[in-house]
């Protein structure tokens, strides 16, 4: 059988009748699970000629289904619980950057780099400042350029 | 049902209407196709279980041809990967040819699915025997076979199990 061709009433009753060969069984098949007018055509055909379904497969059919909407309603549960552990990571590891900013930051409005930055509050009195103080200078600092960009932003 | 009125029902009662309107058709389908009761019924089975998967985007229109497609499809599978085609002996094949369009009224389908549901039934031994023609070809619950028999509702309902796996592996 062609596959553009549709399929007659002649394959029809060569099937109902178990007269195909297997090739032509095959495409026979193939061509019905592709091609909605023809599988319309084929149930139509096949309607003539009904076997009852067993009595319990219904019940069967929502069983299986609901079973399937269980496990499915247990992977999103844990695909949830997954999201809201990457979503505490990405909080975790953004705070970490924003601190480690803050300092290098700090440090570089002092003009001290990691390496002379303890030597110095060690030896001058003047630049002995304690470590908070600069952690505070630092985001009054940050919260300045923030509002001097946001009024920027805005006009 | 009215075509209008099947876009505005709800998943869950179109998927029954589905189930109750066409069970018997692809079912028939499937057993045509590959001519055994049991694989029949696990490949109708699964032909409904896929349509309820992919039901939220089906427009709800030729749900008749959809469902057709969907258990050839099953049934292509089947064929495929067990190579158990269904391949017409030269008697068989002589026999299909004298009535080669046979009439709408014979419902020659269902007797040759009762035929060999009754003859793998009395394959198995007792007591599966008894409980598979009960259950299986005369179509009685299992309540009403525990009513009969005298038996527990549960051990008829293990026997009904087991029994369907063995008229699956006959």
């Amino acid at each position: 059988m062609n596959d553009k061709v549709h399929i007659s009433k002649t394959d029809l009753y060569a099937f109902k009748n178990n007269s195909m060969d297997p090739e032509e069984l095959m495409s026979f098949l193939e061509h019905i699970s592709e091609c909605t007018y023809c599988s319309d055509q084929f149930a139509v055909f096949m309607s003539d000629d009904l076997v009852s379904a067993p009595v319990d497969m219904k019940s069967n059919i929502l069983k299986a289904v609901r079973r399937e909407q269980l496990i499915k309603g247990k992977v999103k549960d844990v695909s949830k619980r997954m999201q809201l552990f990457i979503y505490s990571l990405k909080v975790g590891a953004a705070t970490s950057l924003a601190l480690l900013m803050l300092i290098l930051m700090t440090l570089s409005n002092t003009g001290m780099t990691d390496d002379n930055f303890y030597e110095v509050a060690k030896n001058d009195p003047v630049q002995n400042v304690p470590i908070t103080t600069i952690i505070r200078d630092g985001m009054d600092s940050i919260c300045n350029d923030i509002i001097d960009f946001s009024s920027k932003m805005i006009k | 049902m009215q075509e209008r009125g099947r876009k505005y029902i709800n998943k869950e009662t179109y998927y029954e209407h589905l189930i109750d309107t066409y069970q018997n058709l692809v079912f028939s389908i499937c057993f045509k196709i590959v001519n055994d009761y049991f694989e029949a019924e696990d490949l109708a089975q699964e032909t409904f279980i896929s349509a309820y998967k992919h039901l939220d985007t089906f427009d709800r229109q030729h749900e008749k041809a959809w469902l057709c497609k969907i258990a050839t499809n099953k049934c292509l599978d089947y064929l495929k990967k067990s190579e158990r085609k269904s391949i017409p002996t030269e008697d068989e094949y002589f026999l299909t040819q004298v009535n080669k369009e046979p009439s709408p009224e014979e419902n020659i389908l269902e007797s040759e699915a009762k035929k060999q549901l009754s003859e793998k039934c009395n394959r198995l031994k007792s007591p599966y025997r008894e409980i598979a023609l009960d259950y299986f070809y005369n179509e009685i619950s299992a309540a009403e076979i525990a009513a009969k028999t005298g038996k527990n509702l549960k051990t008829v309902q293990t026997q009904i199990y087991r029994a369907r796996l063995l008229l699956k592996k006959s």
